[in-house]
């Protein structure tokens, strides 16, 4: 390949993944999941008054928001340059997309070979998860994930001069921008036990680096989470999300829908790589032997974090999208390692002039398998983007309901609510904190089941809670179009049409 | 001259010790001195303190005074002790002094006792200011517990035990006052005098104090009935438990136990730790986990012990990111800082405040002396100690068969929608008053102003409003 080629290549590919990113990301006016209204409406307060919104009188009719704010002072910034629209919208996909460069990088790194390194990036570009989750959404992972991955980069060469400073930088920056760095940092411990067992030595520089940054991790999270620790203990882990949800989450994924997130070829490559790795004896091979000790030490990093994601996610320990996507990223990585030797193999054997139909074949896999799905799940998660009906309603909700009035919806409109509307909510999908989670979900369900209108009334004033709001995911979701005890006497009908709106009237 | 200005060096740093740990464990007192009328904080603290005035008055009960159901009472050495030191300066200021006395013993004798571990010093220095900053030490020297008794106990029995003048005897004062305690302390007590006494080469009176202690090990079991709630508990839960950091009451430092665990690996990598002593630590997390967390306490002395020599290890050590090196021991101080300030800061703030206490005695001056009250259980200690009247249901009478039929009926109560169900229970018991504590209303017991018995209160004329603030609200019953 002349020099040039992979450089050519390279920008083809990150151009082609961006185009097909933000057409889908402009296909909508508005975003895809409600937690980006979360983050929306943080860069709107620092862009309004220069400090996050930790005090918010909306969510759950008034609450404390703990977070670290670096990502949304980032993006308010970044605002300076252009509408927030359009950067909300540009930006997590120039992030997202800057994963292919990285992958690029770590994996040239790792097997000294700029095909399979181009490989490996295109398969990177369409990591149908990543390229669903980050496709029309604004949240720290879309910064957070792809540092991960260069701060991986630098890891390799933390001996050398000028791989310190760039580590020390990323991990910093890494800790102020999302607690999931300590996926990262479990997985960099998990790394140096799996060098322990496998009886190779850790550079020393590593020990050192992984102790430090595990240190300054939990004082800084312990800092800033101080309150919710106290309050919640271990369950902070969930980030208090009852555990009815939390479920939810876990048993709509199935082992066949899990390979079909992560792409098929990445996940066989990876998985073997993963397999041979820490299998290979350490004495007596080769130095051409594509696991020979060195080899080994430079992949054990990846397969440490791959390995503590793995059994964080197993314990259901983690969020699973957050989770799935590690792991699926991480098999990227690996798989490019994996078509290195199965290239090196088919070379020393007779089938090696096929080898360009192989590679043919695989492509082809990868094709059928990651980028069909990632276009397909991105068209679904765009066709259950809030409709601009939905919206148009939120906006002249404060029309209707005083400025002080509660809204009660499901949780996953409560952020819609909250953005659009600027009303108080009973619940949105931010957890941590409340004290009475579980209740508060709990009484939702009953508003939107229950026959009894007397239960329901009770629910309304407990949360002092006016509105009533049904958007069409709620529909779907409880199967109904309106609610079971409607009548003029307590729940008066405000608003039919795509969404209803419920008046309640009775003390 | 060099030694003297070294002898002078150790003692400045030994004063400053105390003077730190005098600081450190005064904290909470001194802030509930200002800010709560000098109320010390902890339901268990006011336990003692209704008792120890009571033995002090009528003499020793057999059943616990403060309730209506028939607890027998266990002996207590602390109450006395606690009772005769509240007579001389007020029991109020004796529940806030007592126990940072108790702490500034106890880390006298251990710092002393320390030179076993640590001949260097600076370490034991470090492992004693390690012991003292601990969240479990400074939860149990600022409310009065007996733990903090015990520990202090074992302390100044070992170094006693250690002495070889007229000293010694005293040991034999302050081991068998285990007895009266959770048999775990004593074999705790019997476990380390074994260890120690060996090491130490005073067998012959390590053979003596065993007999004693054996033989009184052995009574307690005989005549008392020692139930171990085992439980499968998981990781996360261990963590929760062990934790201070994540709201543990008797928890250990995140950080302590990270230096901790790095000081385990220095002396096993040169082969310093005995199968003895893993024995031993292993004997402790299992009475911890098992038994009770107040066995936490002698955990926590291993892990700072273990820290320090972690600590001081690392501050030795060459790093070859030398730069890395004093941020990360610096972050591991602050950690520990942290864990302790923490503590602090909720203890101080903690149940009762000023006005939940005025409220209560207000209640003594004017309640009949045989009046017998209701509120939640968590709140009796409290309010027995306050008003110094009889409550029909506290955190002792759970313990019991009857106590949790009581709760049963007590639930009723609360939540009662008629004025006759609430009555009738309520006239079974001759219930005079009904306290209504702030937490009570806001999800404890109620949800919502005018849910079960709320709604009652309001609006039956059996029923008078006789006191309210804004912690406290209290009602007369009149049949």
């Amino acid at each position: 390949m002349r020099k040039k080629h992979p450089v050519i290549l390279l920008a083809c590919i990150c151009l082609v993944s961006l185009a097909i990113r933000l057409y889908f990301a402009f296909s909508t006016p508005y975003f895809s999941d409600d937690t980006s209204y979360f983050h929306l409406r943080q860069i709107d307060h620092i862009k309004e008054t220069g400090l996050p919104l930790f005090n918010d009188p909306l969510s759950f009719s008034g609450r404390v928001f703990l977070f670290p704010p670096l990502f949304h002072y980032f993006f308010a910034a970044l605002t300076y340059f252009g509408s927030v629209w359009h950067v909300t919208k540009i930006f997590p996909n120039l992030l997202a997309t800057a994963l292919v460069i990285i992958m690029y990088l770590l994996v040239e790194q790792l097997t000294k070979n700029k095909q399979i390194a181009i490989f490996t990036a295109c398969i990177a570009a369409f990591i149908p998860l990543y390229f669903v989750e980050t496709v029309n959404a604004i949240n720290p992972r879309v910064l957070s994930i792809p540092l991960s991955f260069l701060f991986l980069y630098f890891f390799q060469n933390l001996q050398k001069e000028r791989g310190n400073t760039p580590c020390l930088i990323l991990m910093i920056i890494l800790i102020l921008l999302d607690p999931t760095t300590l996926l990262l940092l479990l997985g960099l411990v998990a790394y140096l036990f799996l060098m322990k067992i496998n009886k190779l030595e850790p550079k020393k520089e590593e020990k050192e680096f992984i102790f430090f940054a595990v240190i300054l991790a939990l004082w800084f999270y312990l800092l800033v989470y101080k309150t919710a620790l106290l309050k919640h203990g271990i369950d902070i882990l969930w980030q208090n999300i009852p555990p009815t949800l939390i479920d939810k989450y876990y048993y709509n994924i199935t082992i066949i829908s899990a390979i079909y997130l992560i792409g098929l070829v990445p996940l066989l490559f990876g998985l073997v790589v993963a397999y041979y790795a820490l299998s290979a004896k350490t004495e007596g091979v080769e130095e051409s032997h594509p696991f020979h000790e060195q080899q080994r030490k430079a992949i054990f990093p990846i397969i440490g974090v791959l390995l503590a994601v793995t059994i964080l996610l197993w314990f259901k320990v983690i969020e699973l999208t957050i989770g799935l996507m590690y792991v699926a990223i991480l098999l990227v990585v690996l798989s490019g390692f994996g078509y290195m030797v199965l290239q090196q193999y088919l070379e020393r054997t007779k089938i090696r002039r096929w080898s360009n139909s192989i590679f043919i074949l695989v492509f082809l896999i990868f094709i059928g398998s990651s980028v069909i799905p990632s276009v397909y799940y991105s068209i679904e998660r765009i066709k259950g983007t809030i409709t601009p009906k939905e919206v148009v309603f939120l906006r002249f909700l404060p029309e209707i309901a005083e400025e002080d009035a509660i809204i009660l919806s499901l949780v996953d409109d409560g952020h819609y609510v909250e953005y659009f509307s600027n009303r108080k909510t009973v619940a949105d999908t931010n957890f941590l904190q409340i004290k009475d989670a579980k209740q508060r979900l709990k009484d939702i369900n009953t508003i939107f089941t229950t026959q009894s209108k007397i239960s329901a009334t009770r629910i309304m004033n407990k949360y002092q809670a006016r509105y009533v709001y049904i958007s069409p995911t709620a529909k779907k979701l409880y199967g109904i179009d309106y609610l079971n005890y409607e009548d003029n006497d307590c729940f008066q009908l405000l608003y039919v049409g795509e969404v209803r709106l419920y008046k309640s009237t009775c003390e | 001259m060099q030694q003297e200005t070294k002898k002078k060096q150790k003692i400045i740093c030994i004063t400053m010790l105390f003077l730190f740990s005098l600081v450190l464990f005064s904290i909470v007192p001194s802030f509930r001195l200002k800010e709560y009328a000098g109320w010390p904080y902890g339901s268990e603290s006011y336990y003692h303190m209704r008792i120890a005035e009571y033995i002090l008055k009528e003499g020793i009960p057999e059943k616990d005074p403060n309730t209506i159901l028939p607890i027998r009472y266990a002996f207590d050495p602390f109450q006395i002790v606690l009772g005769l030191v509240g007579k001389a300066f007020g029991m109020k200021n004796t529940a806030i002094m007592l126990p940072v006395l108790l702490g500034l013993g106890t880390i006298f004798f251990l710092y002393a006792l320390l030179a076993i571990v640590f001949p260097i010093f600076k370490q034991r220095l470090l492992a004693t200011i390690f012991i003292a900053a601990s969240p479990i030490f400074l939860t149990i020297f600022s409310q009065v517990s007996n733990i903090a008794w015990i520990i202090f106990l074992i302390a100044a029995g070992f170094w006693c035990f250690l002495r070889d003048d007229k000293l010694q005897w005293l040991s034999l004062l302050f081991f068998p006052l285990l007895f009266f305690y959770d048999p775990f302390h004593t074999m705790i007590a019997m476990l380390l005098l074994l260890y120690v006494g060996w090491e130490q080469k005073k067998r012959k009176k390590l053979y003596f104090l065993w007999s004693i202690l054996g033989m009184g090990l052995l009574w307690i079991i005989w005549t008392k009935k020692i139930v171990v709630s085992i439980k499968i508990i998981g990781f996360l839960e261990l963590l929760q438990v062990l934790l201070a950091d994540l709201g543990a009451v008797l928890g250990m430092s995140l950080f302590g136990i990270i230096l901790g665990a790095i000081g385990l690996s220095y002396l096993s990598q040169e082969r310093k730790i005995t199968w003895k002593e893993c024995g031993l630590f292993l004997f402790l997390l299992l009475l911890t986990l098992f038994r009770s967390n107040e066995f936490a306490v002698y955990l926590n002395i291993g892990v700072a012990i273990l820290a320090a020599r972690g600590f001081l290890e690392l501050a030795k050590k060459e790093w070859k990111l030398q730069d890395l090196r004093k941020i990360t021991l610096f972050l591991l101080l602050l950690g520990i800082v942290y864990s302790g300030t923490t503590t602090v800061a909720r203890h101080a703030i903690e149940f009762p405040d000023a006005e939940t206490m005025q409220a209560l005695q207000w209640l003594e001056t004017e309640s009949d002396e045989n009046a017998t009250l209701l509120t939640a259980p968590e709140y009796g200690f409290v309010v027995e100690q306050a008003t110094k009247r009889m409550v029909l249901l506290d955190e002792n009478g759970l313990a019991i068969e009857e106590g949790q039929r009581l709760q049963k009926q007590i639930e009723t109560v609360f939540h009662a929608r008629q004025k006759e169900t609430a009555l009738d229970i309520l006239e079974q018991y001759q219930v005079d008053y009904i306290l209504i504590f702030e937490e009570m209303t806001a999800g404890k017991v109620w949800n919502k102003k005018d849910e079960g018995l709320l709604f009652i209160l309001e609006h039956e004329k059996n029923f008078k409003r006789v006191f309210e603030n804004n912690k406290v609200i209290i009602w007369r019953v009149r049949y």
